[in-house]
């Protein structure tokens, strides 16, 4: 057996490795209140909830670490999760709140209680700016709570929006693979699909067709730190298709027509505005093709089907968010509608 | 269900109180000499004649020339979770509620010297006046975020931001030992209110508030216990758990009875 401990966040996630199968165990690792443990003894915490007694061949850790007293504890150094994710070289990670990882270039997500305004833009609902700061600046005194509310999940989900867009934009980071790999608990714990696959498409405003998969166990960290000392298991691991396809977004700069053919007898039409967001109802395991026209070009892609279905995204790039306050919670609304099967949180 | 343990106020056998002459001076004690809060330890040179108290009961430890006194004492430590701006002594005074604002109205110069107690400090003013007064510090549950980054007078926050109550358990002992010279270290986050008589009666005062130093960090939670609560709309709020349920815990709470995920929970020591 062998652990690979992403000691990162608020909630320390363990990889166990076995001969035959892997699994991925959450540890929260309390508050910033006192008492709390030194380094080394919630390393050993860690462990002990996720494995008990049992002794592990190996253990190996990603976080912002550094202490003497590891080398008894750890087989290998600690890692700092920026440059593990960097090596495990796939094409775009997003890690939740801590770290962006773009095409290999793994940037620390910004302070977000400065971010507070940029926040509030992304909220279909008006916000005292100061509940936005206070909420977030508490996040970090008690890093481990969880939202309950629909409030508190829509702050953590336009905040993610900040998160993410703001070092692409910053560091001019190119989005140029056609998939991400989505990991952190403000995605694996959203709602549903469809809020996963609109809080990327709003930060990460691919072009083109773009596959959205989700890291459900949030193993990321984890795995690329494996991946630095034990290339071979984190191969096995990933061999196994360990991310859920959620579904697959298009997205035109203007307005488009669309024929879906789903190898039914007639294929279905769709026609898109320009800035329409529209969900096509794709179902997981069912396999389209795609042809569309547009003012300037014609085309066709292949897309698969997943719980988030088939979103054309017409919103054009860069995407802008009106100015006046009841026209942007407007936008935001018709936008989620559009998106989703079904509403986003039970009224 | 294992659970975080949140402790605020303790009590030390063995604390240091460093009085600090900030340049050359005179000492007017020795190393073992005992002390009282109001005892002269040193003498400021080259000042207008500026003597320096002990400030606390206890004995000298070490004499640092041009720097400090090093006073030993026993004392409360009343543990926050962020402070801002430096070291301040002054007498603690309740201005407020446990979990009520200190308002603008309440900050007057009859405060000035004092180290003022409430539920939250509602807005940046309050702030700025408390100091523009002579307040030596503030202790509270909570103020804004914004507010509290702008402040420049030592504050300390026992719950966190926004305007959670003030710990009832921390109230409690600050409200009786209300007039006692306290010392406040916002980076160590910390309140220390420490014995100032040699006497039994004082030695009681300060063990009866507090509690026994705990190591665990977690422990598994269970019925009857006091959490402290961390759900937006209870945030920082005291409950009894009346039942564990998985991952969720039912809480009792003003009366009421609120189902709460574990991770939202502390349990109070």
């Amino acid at each position: 057996m062998i652990l690979s401990i992403d000691f990162g966040g608020a909630v320390a996630k363990v990889l166990i490795v076995r001969e035959r199968d892997f699994e991925v165990v959450e540890v929260p690792l309390g508050f910033r209140t006192r008492p709390r443990l030194t380094i080394s003894e919630t390393l050993r915490y860690i462990i002990k909830q996720a494995v008990g007694d049992k002794k592990p061949e190996a253990i190996y850790a990603s976080g912002e670490i550094a202490s003497v007293e590891l080398k008894e504890i750890l087989t290998k150094p600690p890692l700092d999760p920026v440059e593990a994710l960097e090596k495990l070289e796939l094409p775009i990670v997003v890690v939740g709140a801590g770290i962006i990882c773009v095409n290999g270039t793994a940037v620390r997500g910004v302070e977000i209680e400065d971010y507070a305004e940029d926040i509030a833009r992304w909220l279909p609902f008006e916000v005292n700016i100061s509940e936005i700061q206070n909420y977030f600046a508490n996040k970090k005194l008690y890093p481990q709570i969880i939202p309950t509310t629909e409030r508190e999940i829509r702050l953590e989900q336009a905040a993610a929006r900040v998160r993410i867009r703001s070092p692409i934009t910053n560091y001019q980071l190119p989005i140029t693979n056609d998939y991400v790999i989505a990991s952190g608990g403000v995605f694996s714990k959203a709602p549903t699909a469809s809020c996963v696959v609109l809080t990327l498409l709003d930060a990460l405003q691919p072009e083109g067709l773009f596959k959205v998969f989700l890291d459900r166990k949030q193993m990321l960290p984890a795995l690329a730190a494996l991946a630095s000392y034990n290339e071979e298991e984190a191969q096995k691991i990933l061999d196994q298709d360990p991310f859920a396809f959620l579904g697959a977004v298009f997205s035109v700069p203007e307005g488009a027509f669309f024929q879906v053919d789903l190898g039914l007898a007639e294929p279905q039409e769709l026609e898109v505005s320009p800035g329409e967001l529209v969900v096509f109802p794709l179902d997981t395991g069912k396999t389209a093709k795609v042809r569309f026209e547009t003012k300037s070009r014609k085309g066709e892609f292949e897309a698969e089907g997943g719980p988030a279905g088939l979103v054309i995204d017409a919103r054009g790039r860069p995407l802008e968010l009106p100015r006046g306050e009841n026209e942007r919670i407007r936008v935001l609304q018709e936008w989620e509608e559009s998106i989703c099967f079904a509403p986003l949180f039970k009224k | 269900m294992l659970c975080p343990v949140i402790q605020k106020v303790i009590f030390s056998k063995k604390v240091f109180v460093e009085r600090r002459l900030g340049g050359e001076g005179r000492f007017f004690v020795k190393k073992g000499s005992k002390v009282r809060p109001f005892d002269f330890v040193a003498e400021i040179k080259d000042t207008v004649r500026q003597r320096l108290t002990a400030g606390v009961g206890g004995e000298v430890v070490k004499l640092i020339p041009g720097k400090a006194v090093l006073i030993q004492t026993s004392a409360v430590i009343v543990r926050g979770v962020v402070g801002a701006g430096g070291d301040s002594e002054g007498e603690i005074r309740i201005a407020a509620a446990y979990d009520g604002p200190i308002g603008l109205d309440l900050v007057t110069a009859d405060w000035a010297g004092s180290v003022l107690v409430g539920g939250h400090v509602p807005t940046l003013e309050v702030f700025k006046k408390a100091e523009a007064v002579g307040v030596k510090g503030i202790v509270c549950g909570g103020a804004d975020f914004a507010a509290f980054k702008k402040a420049g007078l030592p504050t300390l926050l026992t719950e966190g931001f926004g305007r959670p109550p003030l710990n009832r358990k921390v109230f409690e002992f600050l409200k009786n030992v209300e007039g006692r010279n306290v010392f406040l270290s916002p980076e160590r986050e910390e309140l220390l209110v420490a014995r100032h008589l040699d006497g039994e009666e004082d030695r009681r005062e300060l063990l009866e508030a507090q509690s026994e130093e705990v190591t665990e960090v977690f422990i598994e939670l269970q019925k009857g216990m006091e959490v402290q609560v961390f759900t937006s709309a209870n945030f920082g709020q005291m409950g009894e758990v009346e039942k564990v349920v998985g991952d969720m815990v039912e809480v009792g709470l003003n009366g009421d009875k609120m189902s709460v995920p574990g991770r939202n929970l502390g349990i109070i020591k």
